[in-house]
């Protein structure tokens, strides 16, 4: 009986808390009101005898509660400290007033600073305990948060393709997913369902429903049934407002349960494949081209040669690295390559088909260091210079389409390093051997010149 | 007369009380410093321009200047090729040896229970696959009789065998799988593309669209810009006499008669955007100088006969007509020439089986026929100039069929035919970022049902924009008074059928 009527008392703490602040917070701002006709001095002594009596209030049922409700110690440890300072500051602040000789030494400027910056942090500390600490940050913009510098949680995790299999498979994959979506609603200080999802220990002990892991039938297992249930459907996990969990996810949660939801054993050797994990792997944003960070170029280059009608704009947003085309230049010849030679460092993508360029451009085009893929369709190019390019380590697309290109040179295309794809179909033109062609490297050529050949059921109208 | 001047009175009073000097203070202080903060808060919008990289682009002069999309894109052009009235499935790409054997069988009521249809009343029988099936290619992925050239190309293509839509008439569908919404307003596919990408080639519309056999239900909405500015429309070329409507110049005016008049209209249009700021002014502007352009550009580009006798042949052309074939061969030009979405729609897919050219077993495999060829040859022709891997293709209809025979009003239909569907059905998308015979979803004995991999209409939108370089979470535009995306708030990306 007594038990849970302290039990109650405690409960009271979130309540009481607000009568110091409220006190002493009327206190200090009258001290600043009356600082030089000092007329209202006991309504001072009045508000600050009270505000201290109650503080100490609060911090009783504060222990009370710390006691009772399994509160961790790291958690409210400065909580804590501060509100039991705030008690003994706010007596200290009361003697002062009354003229306890003792108190007098301190000065009274310093006395009511501390109180209030003592005070102030108590209280959102305690805001934090029960509000969680991203309460107030939460609502911020992102824009902003970035502005400010201020982190936020990433809403993804990635591994490495080479080392992902030495990680447990728990404490590697499943763990940071849940941390990600699923903790913050299944921890300690909020466990909805009663369930705990941040340990390996709260998982096997599950919630409300009882466990939440069949290790006899995996997948009769809760987790395994929500995180599949239709989006629309009242059981289904994470609740339809939160941030949901990806199709790999789930595969990967439902693949550990169905392998017995160890919570030791590595990948390795639980044997799964691969591509479970794929979707895992930082992404390459670079694509084909060059894995490479390079400044910027030059903006008002950039802009002069849009101005002549060049098209000219990043692989993406964010990238250094441009792509270029002069589809909208017909009239576009050998020289005007000369100007692009300003934006030699950043073009990795060059499309210059269907213009009035020849093989003198060759010698231009060698000096693009990172150009991947390049593009001389329908133009007069023969192909002679081409040799040139040889030194571009990252080529690895040419496109020759339609052009006067002469296949005996061909061969020259076989040591560039890096070629993928080669595009030499030439509309009415005699078949290369394609013997010559390294066997290596057959991928590699297209030919084209394909044909749909005609066949009878083509001309039966039913 | 007294009563006027009172009132005159009244109002005079009422402006001295509104217009105080404490109203000209309050004004003063409180909308300028608002005004000054508005400009200090700029940097923390998450929509503020950085500065760190080129995508500062002003558009207002030319909206269709070319973007870099957000991520590194796997394709730079789209040919959507929609088969108006909905494809049969069951007798094209979905094998069901199953339902053969139901054949003629009454249907389950349990099947029927809480499904609506658009024409089935009463209790239909089961209709067998009316085409045979074998497996083709590497990936041995099965295509019907009625399709014979598209072996040739079925490894590189990728099947969704379960997409599912909650539509089940054909306009509200059209809608949906264009626009992400199956009401009126929503911009299309190819208007958010060229929205967010703008357009290579500037003597070519950006989004162009080529229909044969006739419009789709929806009408011109499945090609509309929605609340986007009105420049992101899709510009319909037809492929039979002049490609777009009165491109020719009339007779007596002159190529520079027509510059002056335009050059005259649109400094005009110039100051009356100097004056009102509208963007619209400027999509106006903008549009007289494309058609401009475009009267040289369009009737050089929809020319089929420049083509070699080869191609033409490789396509089945059929110059001076409309036909799917010529708008193959079409897309396949405009896409060399830098135009950013090519919309197809074909006419006559909807087999109810109601008479010989809509029934399954005769009227369909004519459709089959006049699509088996030129779409094999789109594909190979695009392969072989280097332009597969930059174009994403995507084949489709609004929904699919049922695997009943239709019973109109509770009489069964004179032709083999099936009822509008859209539990499950089959698309297919080929060309960049696109994994080579790739199959994904499964329906189930009957071709009813989905049982895995189901997609929705907006996981295929949402995959499109993927491969144009979009999160199509994040590409929204605001309009009134929120962001509006593609696909609403559902969809994601179809992982299993990228390379």
């Amino acid at each position: 009986m007594i038990d849970s009527f302290v039990t109650l008392l405690g409960r009271f703490h979130p309540l009481i808390v607000h009568l110091p602040i409220g006190f002493l917070l009327l206190g200090l701002m009258m001290t600043f009101y009356d600082r030089k006709e000092k007329k209202h001095l006991g309504i001072l002594k009045f508000a600050f005898l009270w505000g201290a009596i109650s503080s100490l209030l609060a911090v009783i049922t504060g222990l009370i509660q710390y006691d009772q409700e399994g509160y961790q110690w790291l958690d409210i440890q400065l909580h804590l400290i501060l509100g039991i300072t705030t008690t003994l500051l706010s007596f200290v602040y009361y003697f002062h007033l009354i003229d306890f000789i003792f108190f007098k030494r301190i000065p009274k400027k310093l006395l009511a600073f501390s109180l209030l910056f003592v005070l102030i942090f108590t209280g959102h500390l305690g805001g934090n305990l029960t509000h969680g600490s991203d309460h107030l940050t939460e609502p911020i913009p992102q824009g902003l948060k970035d502005a400010l510098g201020m982190e936020t949680p990433s809403v993804l995790f990635e591994l490495n393709p080479k080392t992902f299999r030495e990680l447990p498979l728990y404490g590697g994959v499943v763990r940071p997913i849940l941390d990600l979506k699923c903790v913050s609603c299944h921890n300690k200080k909020k466990s909805k369902g009663e369930l705990l999802l941040n340990d390996y220990k709260g998982i096997v002990s599950g919630g409300e429903s009882g466990e939440v892991i069949n290790f006899e039938t995996p997948r009769k297992s809760l987790i395994w049934k929500y995180i599949r249930l239709p989006l629309e459907d009242e059981m289904h996990m994470p609740p339809k407002a939160k941030t949901q969990l990806t199709k790999a996810e789930i595969k990967v949660i439902s693949r550990w349960i169905e392998l017995g939801a160890d919570e030791n054993k590595v990948i390795r050797d639980l044997g799964l494949e691969r591509s479970v994990f794929t979707s895992f792997f930082p992404k390459n944003m670079m694509g084909i081209y060059p894995k490479l960070e390079i400044p910027l170029a030059n903006l008002e280059v950039v802009e002069n040669l849009k101005d002549l009608g060049i098209n000219i704009a990043p692989i993406f947003k964010t990238a250094s690295f441009l792509e270029v085309s002069c589809v909208n230049m017909a009239h576009f010849e050998d020289q005007l390559l000369d100007s692009l030679l300003l934006l030699k460092d950043h073009i990795v993508y060059l499309d210059l088909g269907k213009t009035k360029i020849t093989d003198s451009v060759f010698s231009s085009l060698e000096k693009f260091q990172y150009l991947t893929v390049l593009k001389l369709d329908n133009t007069e190019i023969t192909g002679k210079g081409i040799e040139k390019l040889s030194r571009l380590i990252h080529l690895k697309q040419i496109n020759l389409t339609n052009t006067n290109l002469d296949f005996e040179i061909l061969p020259v295309l076989f040591s560039f390093p890096a070629l993928t794809d080669v595009f030499i179909f030439q509309k009415d033109k005699v078949d290369y051997n394609s013997d010559n062609i390294p066997k290596n490297l057959k991928g590699v050529f297209e030919f084209g010149n394909y044909k749909v050949d005609a066949i009878p059921s083509d001309k039966i109208v039913f | 007369m007294e009563n006027y001047k009172k009132l005159i009175q009244e109002q005079l009073l009422t402006n001295a009380q509104v217009n105080s000097r404490r109203h000209f203070l309050k004004d003063c202080t409180l909308g300028i410093g608002g005004l000054a903060l508005g400009s200090f808060l700029q940097s923390c919008s998450p929509n503020a321009i950085p500065k760190n990289n080129y995508s500062n682009v002003d558009r207002t002069l030319n909206p269709l200047t070319p973007l870099a999309p957000p991520f590194a894109p796997k394709v730079k052009s789209v040919i959507y090729l929609h088969m108006v009235g909905a494809p049969s499935q069951l007798e094209m790409f979905d094998y069901k040896p199953a339902l053969q054997k139901l054949h003629n069988q009454k249907c389950p009521k349990s099947l029927l229970e809480g499904k609506k249809f658009a024409f089935i009343r009463g209790e239909p029988t089961m209709l067998g696959p009316q085409a045979s099936f074998s497996q083709a290619g590497e990936s041995g992925n099965w295509i019907s009789e009625y399709l014979p050239h598209f072996k040739k190309v079925i490894d590189d293509v990728a099947f969704l065998k379960a997409v599912h839509t909650d539509q089940f008439n054909h306009g509200p569908a059209q809608l949906l799988m264009h626009t992400g919404s199956a009401r009126f307003g929503r911009p299309s596919l190819g208007s958010w593309a060229t929205y967010g990408l703008g357009t290579e080639n500037q003597n070519l519309p950006g989004f162009v669209v080529l229909s044969s056999g006739g419009t789709p239900d929806a009408g011109k909405s499945v090609w509309g810009n929605g609340f986007l500015p009105s420049v992101y429309q899709g510009v319909q070329c037809r492929s039979k006499g002049d490609p777009v409507l009165y491109i020719k110049d009339p007779k007596g005016v002159s190529r520079g008669l027509k510059k002056d008049i335009v050059a005259a209209i649109n400094s005009i249009n110039h100051q009356e955007f100097l004056k009102y700021e509208d963007p619209e002014v400027l999509s106006r502007i903008n549009q007289y100088e494309m058609a401009y352009r475009m009267q040289i550009t369009v009737p050089e580009v929809m020319d089929i006969n420049s083509e070699p006798e080869s191609i033409k042949e490789m396509y089945g052309v059929k110059p001076g007509e409309e036909s799917f074939a010529n708008n193959c061969l079409l897309a396949r030009k405009m896409v060399e020439e830098g135009v950013r979405f090519v919309q197809l729609y074909d006419w006559g897919w909807d087999t109810h089986g109601t008479n010989h050219d809509t029934s399954v077993d005769l009227g369909l495999r004519n459709k089959c026929r006049e699509i088996d060829r030129p779409i094999t040859a789109l594909l190979l022709d695009l392969k072989q100039r280097g332009l597969l891997d930059e174009t994403l293709i995507v084949w489709g209809g609004e929904f699919g069929r049922t695997p009943m025979q239709e019973t109109r009003e509770g009489k069964t239909n004179k032709f083999r035919g099936r009822d509008h569907h859209g539990d499950a059905f089959t698309m297919w998308m080929a060309g960049g970022g696109i994994k080579k015979g790739a199959l994904h979803g499964a329906t189930d004995e009957i071709g009813f049902s989905g049982i895995e991999g189901r997609v929705s209409v907006h996981d295929v939108q949402a995959t499109i924009l993927h491969l144009l370089g979009f999160d199509h979470e994040q590409f929204t535009y605001d309009y009134q008074g929120r962001p509006f995306r593609l696909t609403d708030v559902a969809g994601s990306v179809i992982h299993e059928i990228l390379a």
